[in-house]
């Protein structure tokens, strides 16, 4: 009996210690899995997620908003809105939205707030150009369905691309204090997309977590912070030393970016370096108003005395250089002929200023702003380049204001910009730098002729898919006949992120971290 | 004479020598840019490496002797010419004059010592002649105040006067009896003077203000080596050791000169 008692005793004790042993080993396997996921990003613009007139920068935009529409490759696809109706040739838009979507304050996503959004928008005058300009009235025609009246002769396909602009985001009308007032300051930017802004201190920090309404694939981090770091240099460093996870590049492309001298570096020190080429070509820009660059022959021999090959190794061949066409694969309807368009090619392009009438006593000047540096180098190279064909250059490096101030009053001959942009903007874009009608082309064109006017309208304006492409190849025979400028190089977003950051993905031009997760930390 | 003047003398007599024959010294032209030899390190060819753009680094460092060196003593002759002369008016004619003279030195002393320079340069326009008009508009005011203080002194002491009883006039008195004895201090001021400019203009090119580019100096050498101190240290190592050995030369220089010349301090103190 005793050692039965003795027996069971044992027995007893040996399955509360399992007992107690599993447990523990649960709590403690439970706890490693619930380990807050975070990632701290170093961004160089604040996302001005509490402007008093804004809506807020790019990056938030696509953090924390969707907007009504996609532009996916050369198509619009629903996003917000399930579906749309076009009238009267596309002069009239109605959107039929999506009724299972809720803002990441637990409201629900109507009309309404889409009108909240547009009448914001309208209010300070942002998208102006690429879109609230074009719309004459918003007519909200129920809780699920909005109508968009363009104003005449302002309809086309192009105005469809800009309701999946970063600026069409759609925010709720809590956003701001007083809520529903559209004129009011920003207080809590409200949208519907995956992350939702949980702290913001203006130049400082933006914090998002999941927003927990969100209707499609939840996030899976449990935190995401963005620094706002606007030193180039302060931002590699942030990263050498560990206090932030990824460097990310103005999602917009060509400006606040990783230095591209740093980023071979940066690979050497075991960082993961991703890029995504944009629909955006840094090119050199010549006064075509005036002699001698309103003569095609010179714009040509401009063509022919740049080494794209140099201006790419300057950037230590990270970007692609715009030889054979001149944009990249996100253009709507590029096509890679393997040809170059200019070879490079000194004797040609000294024969051809010298039959223009150019020589070195010509005063030409190339204007470069001088808080970008990269700018400042890509003219110096310029400028030795076109040395070589017996042109005397003078590089002129201003501060912005006078910059501005040269171009608005065309006292420039060349400059260093660029044409097209971030997949989302890549119609409305090409519009706005090639079409004198387009309200963005007055303060900031790049090139135009009439001889480009009826196929770049017929490109960007057609709900016909196959007659776009037809006249986007029309397009980018004539502007490279016509010689506006040389494009230089296609802009790209970079990400430089560590090793364990894994599944940083880019959905079209931006990079997402919607599935990140980090390993081994 | 100190050793400290001899020896800061024979560094800033180098200094120009290089600046002036910078052409012949360096047989590859500063600007040349040459993208097959991008961030090349030390080699024979290129003793002190090549830059971003291929440029050989020792040829703009010896140019950017010449680029500095010039803005630097232009600066200080500027100076020295509008300094003695307000400081010769004010001390000798004093009154109004002096008032005047005096208050407007007090208001260009209470602006910080960066700020105007930046101010002006802002309004017309970032470059090496802007720097050199913006630094000469700011440092005059010492060498007022150090002339007006010895003419005070002077104007009262028996060769003035006897030159008044001998009937000179009021300019030749200035031009031959003051100013020759006021400009000793000055000197060792200039001396220094010429230190604190080498390390302004190169800081304020640093930042974009001064030379533009693609012309050589030693500032914006270093500011456009800032994206390469990990892998290619020396586009900051040669243009920073010349400013040191210059701004260390005319430190010497200047300590020297002031022991030598300043009775008090006991002179002939040989370091």
């Amino acid at each position: 009996m005793k050692r039965a008692l003795t027996i069971t005793s044992i027995l007893l004790i040996s399955i509360l210690f399992i007992c107690i042993s599993v447990a523990c080993k649960k709590e403690v396997s439970s706890s490693t899995q619930s380990a807050p996921q975070e990632l701290t990003i170093a961004y160089g613009n604040d996302t001005d997620a509490n402007s008093k007139n804004g809506v807020g920068d790019m990056l938030l935009k696509i953090f924390n908003s969707d907007r009504l529409v996609e532009l996916v490759g050369d198509e619009v696809k629903p996003s917000l809105a399930e579906s749309w109706d076009l009238k009267d040739n596309g002069q009239t838009i109605v959107f039929h939205l999506r009724k299972d979507v809720k803002f990441s304050d637990g409201t629900p996503f109507t009309a309404d707030a889409v009108k909240f959004t547009y009448d914001r928008l309208k209010k300070f005058k942002l998208n102006q150009w690429t879109q609230i300009d074009r719309i004459a009235s918003i007519e909200v025609n129920g809780p699920n369905t909005i109508t968009f009246h363009i104003k005449p002769g302002q309809e086309g396909f192009i105005v469809l691309t800009a309701f999946a602009e970063y600026q069409s985001s759609i925010m709720s009308p809590n956003s701001t204090d007083p809520k529903g007032d559209p004129g009011a300051p920003l207080a809590n930017l409200t949208g519907t997309g995956p992350w939702k802004v949980a702290d913001y201190k203006k130049n400082q920090y933006t914090e998002f977590v999941p927003n927990p309404y969100y209707y499609g694939k939840k996030p899976t981090l449990d935190k995401v912070t963005v620094k706002y770091i606007p030193q180039a240099q302060a931002r590699v460093l942030a990263i050498q030393s560990g206090s932030v996870d990824a460097v990310v590049d103005y999602y917009h492309g060509g400006s606040s970016y990783t230095p591209r001298n740093m980023l071979k570096t940066l690979q050497d020190q075991g960082f993961q370096v991703l890029k995504k080429e944009l629909p955006m070509t840094v090119v050199l820009a010549c006064n075509y108003k005036k002699a001698p660059w309103n003569n095609v022959e010179v714009r040509q021999g401009l063509n022919y005395a740049v080494n794209k090959d140099d201006v790419a190794a300057l950037f230590d061949g990270w970007l692609t250089p715009a030889k054979t066409r001149m944009f990249s694969d996100l253009a709507p309807f590029i096509v890679e002929s393997g040809e170059q368009e200019y070879p490079f090619n000194l004797d040609q392009a000294a024969k051809m200023f010298k039959e223009a009438g150019l020589t070195g006593d010509t005063k030409i000047n190339l204007m470069a702003q001088g808080q970008n540096p990269d700018e400042v180098k890509l003219c110096e190279l310029i400028k030795s380049q076109l040395a070589k064909t017996g042109l005397n250059v003078q590089l002129d490096v201003l501060e912005s204001g006078l910059y501005s101030d040269r171009q608005k009053n065309g006292d420039w001959d060349l400059r260093v910009y660029y044409i097209g942009g971030p997949e989302r903007r890549k119609y409305t874009r090409i519009a706005g730098r090639f079409d004198p009608d387009s309200a963005e082309f007055g303060p900031a064109g790049y090139f135009t002729s009439p001889e480009l006017i009826p196929s770049l309208r017929k490109a960007v304006g057609s709900f016909n898919q196959e007659e776009r492409e037809e006249n986007f190849k029309v397009f980018y025979n004539k502007a490279k006949d016509l010689a506006g400028g040389v494009p230089l190089y296609y802009d790209a977003v970079f990400v430089v992120a560590k090793q364990n950051v894994k599944n940083i993905e880019y959905v079209s031009t931006e990079p997402r971290f919607d599935n990140v997760f980090i390993a081994n930390k | 004479m100190p050793k400290t003047v001899r020896i800061g003398a024979i560094i800033i007599i180098c200094l120009l020598v290089v600046a002036c024959l910078a052409p012949v010294l360096t047989p590859v032209n500063p600007l040349a840019v040459n993208m097959g030899e991008k961030l090349q390190g030390l080699s024979r060819q290129h003793p002190m490496g090549t830059d971003q753009l291929g440029r050989d680094v020792l040829s703009r460092v010896l140019y950017g002797a010449r680029t500095s060196m010039a803005a630097s003593f232009s600066v200080v002759i500027i100076c020295l010419a509008v300094g003695i002369a307000i400081g010769c008016i004010a001390g000798f004619y004093g009154g109004v004059i002096d008032e005047l003279l005096m208050r407007l030195v007090d208001i260009m002393m209470a602006f910080p010592p960066f700020i105007l320079p930046i101010a002006i340069t802002g309004i017309l326009g970032p470059s090496l002649t802007n720097i050199i008009i913006a630094l000469a508009l700011t440092s005059w005011v010492g060498y007022a105040r150090m002339v007006r203080s010895s003419v005070l002194t002077l104007k009262h002491l028996d060769f003035v006067a006897a030159a008044k009883a001998m009937g000179s006039s009021r300019s030749r008195i200035i031009r031959e009896h003051i100013v020759p004895n006021a400009v000793h201090p000055l000197v060792v001021y200039a001396a220094f003077n010429a230190s604190h400019t080498i390390l302004a203009i190169s800081g304020l090119s640093f930042i974009g203000l001064g030379a533009q580019p693609p012309t050589p100096e030693w500032g914006n050498m270093l500011s456009e080596a800032c994206s390469f101190m990990g892998s290619s240290p020396y586009l900051f190592i040669f243009p920073g050791l010349m400013i040191m050995l210059t701004v260390l030369a005319f430190n010497l220089l200047g300590d020297g000169l002031r022991d030598y010349l300043d009775p008090r301090l006991g002179t002939e103190v040989d370091l």
